[in-house]
């Protein structure tokens, strides 16, 4: 699992692609079928709010890393998911669910995670942060993302995310990599880090933002018809990749959001008494006790030029 | 340490089909009406993007890193030399001067990558300005049109200045 940064880097800097690069008038737009529109709509919404996320996710982990090459990898990163989430627009936008450079609205979950990311995404260490990001990009590249494919017959929607899939897994690669040099170090001191950080009141407000976000995804997509198992899969990934170094797998944040996950996609878990709560709670705080949008939400376009 | 941005590759320039402005020669050139693309690649920018805003009609400052910059004030303006005096009064500047918190985040200098501290009064005005447009995006590539970010946007400008 051991790379070298500034290899890494080079090849982010040499695989670059815009939207620019599609001819987003090209046939096939059409192949959408009627009856999958409306569930699409939404599962596009909630992906283009996913990246988006990640990359506010990804800017808070450049600013935490004290290698600098890191630092810039992650720099490229956050600009790399702010791409996918505008690609993802520019389909929206093909397939007639947006008009002009209009922007999904944010669930209730989404705008809490964005208030938290917004004020608090610095209050964990970077390593706990990689984890989290790191399994979000397993579930979206090993579920989510198949799944749309499956279902979408548009030959420029698979072009896309051939190109998104493929920076997926130099992020995944980073990832992972840091989780090992982080299972590295010794774990005692790190169990202390770890502990003093969840006791913070920023850290455990963000656990109640990230529960029912999770949850919530979780039942939107199953509801639009993604098999099950395609999330035991991506969670089996998880645990494989991480599986193959003894550093990660000893790294106690991993060892946290692998057994997480694995409560997440069991339907069945009596933990998810305690998450449906939480969605159910968070649902009913009313849009204008939240506030503005950030003004980086402003930055998200489908627009290929500027 | 005091780092400045990779300086932009001539190479790379060439692609551009536009106008490619010396910082130096800005000054006398006619950008009314213009397009501009400012590559902040050291501290000019903060001289040369407040004269481009009051004379272009779009300027875009591509700046990942950012140094502080104090007002230019008798005195205030000298803490420049000094690096600990320069972040403390940069940051209250930028505070008070800049109200955006996003624009605020893409002002402040980053661990390792600070940029020279600079004195001036007009530059957070300038960034503020509607005909401008601050990018922190990593610059992907240049293209005959203009600027390709790592956002996936390409920005059509007609000149570019590195700055």
């Amino acid at each position: 699992m051991a790379i070298v940064l500034e290899d890494m880097l080079t090849r982010i800097q040499e695989r670059q692609w815009a939207l620019g690069d599609f001819d987003w008038q090209a046939s096939g737009a059409n192949r959408i079928r009627p009856d999958q529109r409306e569930h699409l709509k939404e599962f596009m919404a909630d992906l283009v709010w996913i990246e988006h996320v990640g990359a506010r996710g990804f800017a808070a982990l450049a600013d935490k890393a004290d290698d600098p090459v890191l630092g810039e990898i992650y720099r490229w990163f956050h600009a790399e998911e702010q791409r996918h989430a505008n690609a993802e627009l520019a389909l929206m936008r093909r397939w007639g669910m947006i008009d002009g450079d209009d922007i999904p609205e944010a669930n209730t979950n989404i705008r809490l995670v964005i208030e938290w990311l917004d004020s608090s995404a610095h209050t964990l260490p970077l390593g706990v942060l990689t984890t989290v990001i790191a399994l979000l990009e397993v579930a979206l590249d090993g579920a989510l993302v198949t799944f749309l494919l499956d279902e979408v017959d548009d030959p420029l929607c698979h072009e896309v995310f051939a190109r998104i899939n493929a920076d997926e897994s130099r992020h995944l690669a980073v990832d992972f990599h840091v989780m090992e040099l982080m299972g590295m170090r010794p774990q005692v001191r790190e169990a202390l880090v770890q502990l003093a950080t969840l006791v913070r009141p920023q850290v455990l407000v963000g656990l109640l933002v990230y529960l029912p976000l999770l949850s919530r995804m979780r039942d939107n997509i199953v509801r639009m018809g993604l098999n099950e198992q395609r999330l035991y899969q991506a969670v089996r990934r998880f645990d494989e990749v991480g599986s193959r170094s003894h550093h990660t797998r000893r790294y106690r944040p991993y060892q946290l959001a692998r057994w997480h996950a694995r409560m997440v996609v069991n339907r069945r878990h009596p933990y998810h008494l305690l998450a449906d709560t939480l969605v159910s709670l968070t649902g009913r705080i009313p849009q204008r006790a939240l506030g503005p949008l950030p003004s980086w939400v402003r930055s998200l376009t489908s627009e290929p030029t500027a | 340490m005091i780092v400045t941005a990779a300086a932009v590759d001539p190479a790379h320039l060439a692609a551009f089909s536009g106008a490619v402005v010396d910082p130096a020669t800005a000054a006398g050139i006619d950008l009314t009406g213009c397009r501009i693309a400012v590559v902040v690649t050291g501290s000019q920018a903060v001289d040369l993007v407040p004269s481009l805003v009051g004379r272009a009609a779009l300027v875009k400052v591509f700046q990942r890193d950012a140094g502080w910059v104090v007002p230019e004030v008798p005195l205030v303006g000298q803490v420049r030399h000094v690096p600990c005096l320069a972040a403390l009064v940069g940051r209250a500047h930028l505070r008070y001067r800049i109200r955006d918190p996003e624009q605020r985040r893409q002002l402040t200098p980053r661990r390792g990558r600070v940029l020279a501290p600079r004195s001036s009064n007009a530059f957070y005005r300038a960034i503020e300005a509607d005909n401008c447009q601050l990018i922190s995006w990593p610059i992907a590539r240049i293209t005959a049109h203009g600027v390709v970010t790592a956002d996936g946007i390409e920005h059509w400008v007609d000149t570019i200045v590195p700055a």
